[in-house]
């Protein structure tokens, strides 16, 4: 099973524990074009270095790759940022708007690997887009694909979603292809938990890499604190 | 792939019903108005419309996207208990289908948000997993996603003119569709494909080649055994969107005709899926598709209304990071002849 998984645990400053900062190095260049790392945000940088680590090693085809991701909170630090541009008087930041789009980091994602196939997100939790991952595949849509989960701080989570942290960041990256798409039924209806813990949409990693792990044996341990 | 439409429900500027919004666009009439001019709905009309076509959806329904994605719903007989993948980009949908009795997945693909919801419901009925289940989308316009747009200069301040040689942007507007699919293969209407593409090219500009739609389109045509008679495209109004989708366009079905419903709603974001798949649909059953442009930048772009005899139709819709889906709906048993009703 190809995966990764990186999980905060530092004690929560405003409501939240959090990921180290990701450098350019953290991100590497190997299969990957370059040029665009001054222009990710923090989410788009998690979800590359979540990914870079789940498929290091691991080549996969990009005309042939899609992505699903599966966040909470992924696009909220981006409309908070995009927000305080507002009033200004120069207006608004174009700078900022488009990685407001839910879907920002899968796309900013898709662009550094060349991934043609399909590229969403959903609201749930990464069992979620595991489930969406394998429809994807066994109906021919693409031949793998990345189901990932992503929480990023932003200081109004806790009115946004309803709930009370604190929480913690986190991303996690699991490549579903034929073969683990075969193997492993979880079927979407299954999936649905509405995601309430502190890890949000992470909350199953541990229990999916250890479902995965049962069978496949290839999971490479336990999460990397952050 | 054969998935019945059993139901639909439509909401857009043009009107609280997928017959008043169907009739509109063939009337050529536009709804575009305002400064930024935009697809407007009447709040207050729409509220007072769902609290009494539905007053448990009403009460359910607090932000305006809810009342739309209500409206919606209650049009379509959506069957409450079921499953409803539902795409928007800023829209909060989850707490409204929760109260409402749905089990919710909020999809979002960026402006093909809701032409993916449609398309992972189609594959969860084929894959067995659900026999009946409630796809779509819903967007409200609001001063974050007005000022957003106006900030990256994409307004065209006199109103979108998609597929015209005098666009010079896009109109925002809002709005809701919902379609009700089923297995089996009973008459009328069906998804018969559906298809996704990534451009990888850029986070704001497409593929000038289309190459994602591309291969978006070819996915959804591979359901198709006749070739489609006309494509509902996305036809945003911009100049780079416009351009880039007719090359994929004139790639994949040079025979179709082509129509955009933007110009008189809007852009619905990610409803804007749900929307074109269920204006297709209707075209496909009332034999007749709307006009676009005035001096079209294909031959293939409509006019003005067409009759048609086509009896498979497709619609497209690409986002922003060139996250692109497509759609194939075939009408069966095949209309009668006899044009447009």
């Amino acid at each position: 099973m190809t995966s990764a998984w990186l999980m905060a645990d530092g004690s929560p400053i405003d409501g939240w524990s959090r990921l180290p900062d990701v450098k350019r190095e953290d991100l590497g260049d190997e299969g990957i074009r370059g040029g665009r790392f001054g222009k990710l945000d923090r989410a788009a940088k998690l979800l590359a270095l979540g990914a870079r680590r789940a498929l290091a090693g691991t080549l996969v085809d990009p005309a042939t790759t899609g992505l699903v991701l599966a966040t909470l909170t992924g696009s909220l630090a981006a409309d908070e940022a995009f927000d305080a541009t507002r009033a200004r008087t120069e207006g608004a930041s174009p700078l900022l708007f488009p990685a407001t789009l839910p879907t920002a980091p899968a796309a900013e994602l898709s662009l550094r690997y060349g991934l043609e196939g399909p590229v969403l997100s959903v609201r749930s939790s990464v069992k979620a887009a595991f489930a969406v991952a394998r429809l994807l595949v066994l109906s021919g849509q693409a031949e793998r694909v990345l189901a990932c989960g992503l929480e990023v701080a932003a200081v109004g989570a806790s009115r946004f979603l309803g709930v009370e942290g604190p929480f913690r960041e986190g991303v996690s990256v699991f490549l579903v292809d034929r073969a683990v798409a075969t193997r492993f039924a979880v079927p979407l209806l299954s999936a649905l938990e509405t995601p309430r813990g502190a890890l949000l949409a992470n909350e199953p990693a541990a229990a999916l890499a250890a479902m995965l792990e049962g069978s496949a044996g290839t999971f490479d341990g336990p999460p990397e604190r952050g | 792939m054969r998935v019945h439409v059993a139901s639909k429900g439509v909401v857009s500027a043009l009107g609280l019903t997928a017959d008043e919004h169907f009739a509109g666009l063939l009337e050529g009439r536009s709804a575009l108005s305002g400064s930024p001019v935009a697809g407007r709905i009447d709040r207050e009309r729409a509220r007072a419309e769902l609290a009494r076509r539905a007053p448990e959806l009403a009460r359910a329904a607090e932000r305006f996207e809810q009342v739309l994605l209500g409206l919606a719903l209650a049009e379509a007989g959506a069957p409450r208990g079921t499953l409803a993948v539902v795409g928007t980009t800023k829209g909060l949908l989850e707490p409204f289908l929760l109260e409402a009795g749905f089990v919710p997945l909020v999809v979002s693909q960026a402006c093909a948000s809701s032409t993916q919801a449609i398309a992972l419901g189609a594959a969860l009925i084929e894959a067995g997993e659900v026999a009946r289940i409630v796809v779509g989308g819903a967007e409200a316009l609001s001063p974050f996603i007005e000022e957003g747009f106006a900030s990256l200069s994409a307004i065209d301040p006199r109103g979108s003119r998609p597929f015209d040689a005098t666009r010079l942007g896009l109109s925002l507007g809002e709005g809701a569709a919902i379609l009700v699919l089923e297995r089996g293969a009973g008459s009328g209407p069906h998804v018969v494909g559906t298809g996704t593409g990534s451009d990888a090219f850029s986070s704001t500009s497409p593929d000038p080649e289309g190459r994602g739609l591309e291969r978006a389109l070819r996915g959804a045509l591979g359901g198709c055994e006749e070739a489609p008679g006309f494509v509902c495209a996305h036809g945003t109004g911009t100049e780079k969107n416009d351009a880039a989708e007719m090359a994929g366009l004139e790639r994949v079905v040079p025979g179709a005709r082509v129509f955009s419903i933007k110009g008189k709603v809007g852009h619905t974001l990610g409803a804007a899926g749900a929307l074109d798949a269920a204006t297709a649909l209707l075209a496909l059953e009332k034999g007749a598709i709307p006009g676009t442009a005035r001096e079209p930048i294909s031959p293939a772009v409509t006019k003005g209304r067409e009759d048609t005899e086509a009896r498979a139709a497709l619609s497209a819709n690409a986002g922003f990071g060139g996250l692109c889906a497509a759609l194939a709906f075939r009408l069966s048993p095949p209309r009668e002849a006899g044009g447009a009703k």
